[in-house]
């Protein structure tokens, strides 16, 4: 029963499967995208799909998200080199940078971050230094401007020492410190603005932070230079397609302006990696 | 008012009552639903938020809880949604606005739930709860706007009372429909009955289509028409009504219900002789009721006004009238009711009976006399007939008349007998002038009496008694002869075998007299055999001295022979075993039962020693004889009490097993205890056990076992012996160191005291086992019983003589101690009455370093010897005996240790040479 023409059918169906397969047999391994494990996996997964699809069909490199269960994973990862292209926190900028000399690429331009510190309106303190000794609401140990560069600028600049309790969230921080439970919490300039008036007519900033850039994406300097500049037109382009501003909320840089190691050099003197939680997921 | 519209305005009024009722309750109750369903909402919601809000709560997450609220706010009529900790301070508020959009509200300063909670008012349904987390660890409360609840209420209100106006006003419109229909059908039919009534009986065309109507006026014709026809019919009813009443010769009188006369006819008018005038409107109970009755009649008309009852209605009575003249007269009476104008009214109707009534006395009366006398005749005729024997003749003596009895006696039937002559039944027997002598009396008109022998049809004899009375004529000469006769063959008969009888008796009464004798012979042999048995069979021999132990045994029964039973085994010359028992009942039975068990005691005795001649453990040796003994006892539904107690001298112990028996009595150091145990009589239960218990013995001990013969004895009074007083008896005699043999004695005679009878009531069986004390060194005794008799002392003497000899006393004083208690004994069984049949004295002699003495016990009152110098003039026998005892011992005491039982004890001392040197 083996006819010919169906000899010829099967040679047929081989070529095809083989020309199929040809580019992706031929092309280059993804680079590893890793993202700051600030929300869970599938937030991230959703968060970033979008945009790093349209960056590596802009570059034609391609990429690929991977996950950290928790901070410490993430920056063992980076320590060791491990990601090609990573967003990541202030601090993590000049960790990164020291260890593998991973440089910026982009950030957001639209505001810095400005780390306060807020107590009850009719609070009877005046300054930060009243609050030495006293036990403060931050939203998370790791939260970059409004825990850890606060408690960084507390400790290293105002050598305070204070006593940090972590409450989850900055509307928390808020209202533990209006319903009196805390003398006075750690937030940050942009979360206050976002809350009701009447909230924040109950507060009252007594400290701020120097502004910082906020979180950038830096490469691994292994990335040809060719690529690094491509992925970063790639990204400033993202602004100006029709739905990339969308994909570039989700991924909280909403304006993306061109970004250096110089954004962050100021922030190695603090010594951040002390105030760092590595047990904190 | 016309019905159409009578009907219209009650019909419409009643419907929409009803249905604004309706309505307006259905409203309130959906109203009060909805305020329900509101609260429950609230309520369910202020649970959600809290078991929502629990877990933020404890973790502070003050921004959680607030957006929990925001989101909870818009739910349903919610104003306000606070959490606030378990202090109740608020941590997170939420308030609605006007338009709508939940606030959160950040409280300028620190305020509490139920501050807050209070201070608001208005239209508001507010609702708190706890938030539990295990415990309460803060509150939820929630304001709902009740705004909406009051619109929906006037919806509400408003939807019902429209619903029921529309209903009502349909309803209305149905039924007024449906009424115009009949009320016109009404109205027609009431036109036609006007027209008839105004025609006054005369038909008229029935005009209406209708069916009903048309049925009506019809029915309306035809009732006019029979009234028509009734009314013509009722006048010529009438007519002849007042005729009859006019003709009748029945007086007829009505009255009403008060008792005045209304109307009367004129037989009555002629009969009482009132006119109708004086008649109509006076009383009835003044006219024509006797005096004696009026009160009655009165009576009667009141209860039938109170309760329409009149006994006397209807009825035919008779009773006595008054006339105006005074003159009362029978009258046959009989009182209907009947209703004039809506009054009950009486017509009385009265028939003047004083003829008929002289009449109906006087033929009552004769016929009365007529039958009494036929009644008295028959009845002496019928007595005569029954008891005598009845012969009439004529005057030539040929019978006429036999009656049935003479028939009987003489075999002859009465067609036999009639036209005979009475020489038919001559026996021939009486001399020929007897019958000469009887004739000449009766021919002369006089009765004869006499007995006399007749001769029967077989030719048998017979005696009567026999009274002949002649029946004379005009003239004075018999005509008839009537014989009356009694049977009196058997009295004769008796008369003669009287005598022969007398004789005989004699004779039998000798030999009745002859039989007693018998009898009670045979009854002392069987209670003699009986108590052969009962020793022989009932009761092991008593091993009188065992070592160290005096034992004494007693019994006594009931009814010479009796159920209890004791026996002994010895086993060596240091163990005794005791078996006592009593079998319920008493007699023969209960002995035979009594020396069965002793039997089986024996045989389980026997199978069970060892090779070595070691006797089983009582306990063991119990339950073999309760093997095989109980189902037979139970079969024979009896049973057997019983102790079993062991001795054992060498270890100074003594086991005992009691099967319901009493309990025994252990006497030591002036106490007493019980020694029962819990096991039940043999023959009780096949199941039981029998235990057994040990106790060691201490030298003066003594053991009393006795049947419950001796407790339940009781005196005349009925009280008991009892236990109690059995203890501490034997106690008393037990501290008084009271030998076993005579304190048995004692006992018994305190039972005869305490019964007053010789003869016990029940069976009695003790037994006293008493372990010596020890003999103190350098000591020996002996104890010997003597009978209560003067020439059985000779005993005594050789065993003081004996002890003296082995005691190496001195002859001389040995002999004298012989004379005074020879004396002593002799003395005491002269001179003291004993109480039991089988006393004995009790003897004791001791051997010890000092002398010799001789102790004697015996049962009696005290003894208090006067002693003085003895007389020797012999007009005097006693006081010399003392007097010699005085002088042949060193010393002698006489006392009564314990009431009922005397002791003299005699000591002679060892000559001086002889006594042993001091220590």
């Amino acid at each position: 029963m083996d006819s010919p023409c169906r000899r010829h059918g099967l040679l047929a169906l081989l070529f095809l499967c083989l020309a199929v397969m040809a580019p992706a047999v031929h092309a280059a391994p993804p680079l590893v995208v890793a993202v700051l494990p600030q929300y869970a996996a599938d937030r991230v997964q959703r968060d970033w799909t979008p945009a790093l699809n349209e960056v590596a069909k802009a570059t034609g490199i391609p990429l690929k998200l991977k996950f950290y269960a928790s901070f410490r994973e993430f920056e063992a990862a980076l320590l060791k080199g491990e990601p090609d292209l990573a967003y990541m926190n202030p601090y993590h900028a000049v960790m990164a940078n020291k260890a593998q000399g991973y440089l910026p690429i982009i950030r957001n331009d639209a505001e810095q971050l400005t780390g306060i510190l807020v107590v009850r309106h009719d609070s009877p303190l005046q300054n930060v230094r009243q609050l030495d000794g006293a036990t403060i609401g931050f939203p998370d140990p790791n939260a970059f401007a409004a825990s850890l560069y606060m408690r960084a600028l507390l400790a290293e600049t105002l050598k305070m020492r204070i006593a940090p309790l972590y409450v989850k969230s900055h509307a928390n921080v808020y209202r533990q410190v209006v319903n009196g439970r805390l003398p006075a919490g750690g937030g940050l300039r942009m979360t206050l603005t976002r809350e009701p008036a009447e909230l924040q007519a109950q507060l009252r900033v007594i400290y701020e932070t120097p502004p910082v850039y906020s979180h950038p994406i830096a490469v691994h300097p292994r990335l040809p230079v060719a690529q690094r500049s491509a992925l970063q037109q790639a990204f400033l382009a993202l602004g100006q397609e029709s739905g990339g501003a969308v994909m570039l909320v989700a991924i909280q840089i909403p304006v993306p302006v061109s970004s250096s190691y110089a954004d962050y050099a100021p922030l190695a003197k603090l010594g951040l990696e002390r105030f760092v939680d590595l047990h904190k997921d | 008012m016309r019905l159409r519209h009578l009907l219209l305005v009650l019909i419409n009024s009643i419907i929409f009552v009803a249905f604004l009722g309706h309505a307006a309750y259905s409203a309130w109750e959906r109203s009060a639903e909805s305020l329900r369903q509101i609260q429950r909402d609230v309520h369910s919601l202020a649970a959600s938020v809290a078991a929502g809000a629990a877990n933020e709560l404890l973790e502070h997450r003050f921004d959680q809880i607030e957006t929990l609220l925001l989101r909870s706010a818009a739910i349903g009529e919610v104003m306000e949604l606070a959490v606030a900790d378990a202090e109740g301070k608020i941590m997170s508020l939420v308030r609605v606005d006007r338009d709508g959009r939940a606030q959160p509200i950040y409280l300028p300063e620190e305020q509490r739930i139920e501050a807050l909670w209070q201070q608001q008012g208005g239209d508001q349904y507010r609702a708190l709860v706890a938030i539990d987390f295990g415990e309460p660890i803060g509150w939820v409360g929630i304001s709902a706007s009740l705004a909406k609840l009051s619109e929906i209420r006037h919806q509400i209100w408003f939807d019902s009372l429209a619903a029921a106006l529309l209903t009502a006003a349909v309803a209305s419109l149905v039924l007024m429909l449906v009424i115009s229909q009949l009320t016109r059908r009404i109205e027609a039919a009431t036109e036609f009955a006007e027209k008839l009534d105004a025609r006054a009986g005369n038909l008229l065309g029935v005009p209406s289509r209708i069916h009903e109507i048309k049925r009506l006026q019809s029915a309306l014709n035809n009732a006019a028409l029979v009234l028509q026809q009734r009314f013509a019919a009722l006048q010529n009813s009438e007519a002849r009504k007042a005729a009859v009443i006019e003709a009748t010769l029945d007086s007829l009188i009505t009255v009403d219900s008060g008792g005045r006369i209304t109307a009367l006819n004129p037989a009555a008018v002629t009969t009482f002789g009132y006119s109708s005038e004086e008649a109509i409107g006076a009383y009835l109970s003044d006219l024509i009721i006797p005096q004696q009755h009026r009160a009655a009649h009165i009576e009667g008309m009141r209860h039938h006004r109170k309760t329409g009852i009149g006994p006397i209605l209807h009825q035919r009575l008779e009773m006595t009238a008054l006339r105006r003249d005074g003159s009362e007269f029978p009258v046959e009476l009989t009182v209907v009711p009947f209703e004039l104008d809506g009054q009950t009214q009486f017509l009385g109707s009265l028939r003047d009976i004083s003829k008929q009534a002289a009449l109906q006395i006087e033929q009552k009366r004769t016929r009365a006399l007529l039958e009494q006398t036929l009644k008295d005749l028959a009845a002496r005729e019928h007595a005569l007939n029954e008891h005598a024997i009845v012969t009439i003749a004529d005057r030539h003596g040929n019978i006429t008349y036999a009656n049935a009895k003479m028939c009987a006696i003489s075999q002859y039937s009465s067609e036999e007998l009639l036209g005979q002559n009475h020489r038919l039944l001559k026996s021939g027997l009486h001399e020929p002038g007897f019958y000469a002598d009887l004739w000449r009396t009766i021919a002369a008109g006089k009765v004869w009496h006499g007995e006399l022998t007749n001769r029967r049809k077989d030719g048998s004899i017979y005696w009567v008694a026999s009274t002949i009375m002649p029946l004379l004529d005009f003239n004075g000469v018999p005509y008839q002869y009537i014989a009356i006769r009694t049977d009196i063959s058997g009295q004769k008969q008796t008369e003669l075998e009287l005598a022969a009888n007398h004789e005989r008796l004699e004779q039998t009464l000798t030999s009745y007299h002859d039989a007693q004798e018998e009898l009670k012979r045979a009854r002392v042999k069987e209670v003699a055999i009986g108590s052969q048995i009962q020793s022989s069979l009932l009761f092991g021999e008593v091993p009188a001295e065992l070592g160290e132990l005096s034992i004494a045994a007693h019994t006594e029964a009931a009814q010479g022979i009796d159920g209890d039973f004791y026996d002994f085994f010895t086993f060596g010359p240091s163990h005794i075993d005791l078996a006592i028992g009593d079998v319920m009942g008493k007699g023969v039975s209960a002995a035979l039962l009594g020396a069965a068990l002793k039997q089986q005691l024996n045989r389980s005795m026997t199978s069970s020693l060892s090779l070595a001649g070691q006797p089983p453990q009582p306990s063991t040796l119990i339950n073999d004889v309760h093997a095989k003994a109980t189902p037979r006892l139970i079969e024979l539904e009896t049973f057997i009490t019983l102790t079993y107690l062991r001795v054992d001298l060498d270890v100074r112990r003594v086991t005992h097993v009691n099967a319901g028996h009493t309990p025994t009595i252990l006497a030591r150091a002036g106490n007493t205890r019980l020694l029962s145990g819990d096991n039940l009589p043999l023959g009780v239960f096949e199941s039981e056990n029998y235990s057994q218990s040990s106790l060691d013995l201490e030298p003066g001990d003594l053991l009393f076992l006795y049947s419950d013969g001796a407790t339940e004895a009781r005196n005349p009074e009925g009280e008991e012996f009892g236990i109690d007083r059995l203890q501490q008896l034997v106690g008393s005699l037990h501290a008084q160191k009271i030998p076993a043999r005579m304190l048995l004695q004692a006992v018994r005679v305190h039972l005869q005291q305490f019964e007053q009878s010789l003869q016990p009531s029940d069976d009695r069986t003790c037994i006293a086992i008493l372990l010596n004390d020890a003999e103190p060194p350098g000591c020996s005794s002996t104890s010997i019983e003597l009978p209560w008799a003067l020439d059985q002392l000779a005993l005594l003497r050789h065993e003081i003589a004996a002890l003296a000899t082995t005691a190496a006393f001195d002859e001389a004083a040995a002999s004298a101690l012989v004379l005074a208690a020879f004396e002593a004994a002799t003395n005491v069984i002269r001179h003291t009455p004993q109480p039991l049949p089988d006393a004995t004295l009790h003897c004791r002699i001791e051997a010890t370093p000092a002398g010799l003495n001789v102790i004697l016990h015996y049962l009696g009152a005290a003894f208090e010897p006067a002693l003085t110098e003895p007389d020797f003039s012999g007009d005097s026998d006693g006081g010399f005996g003392l007097y010699i005892i005085q002088n042949s011992v060193d010393e002698v005491i006489y006392d009564t240790p314990t009431p009922g039982v005397c002791r003299i004890r005699l000591e002679k001392r060892r000559p001086a040479a002889m006594l042993p040197p001091a220590q």
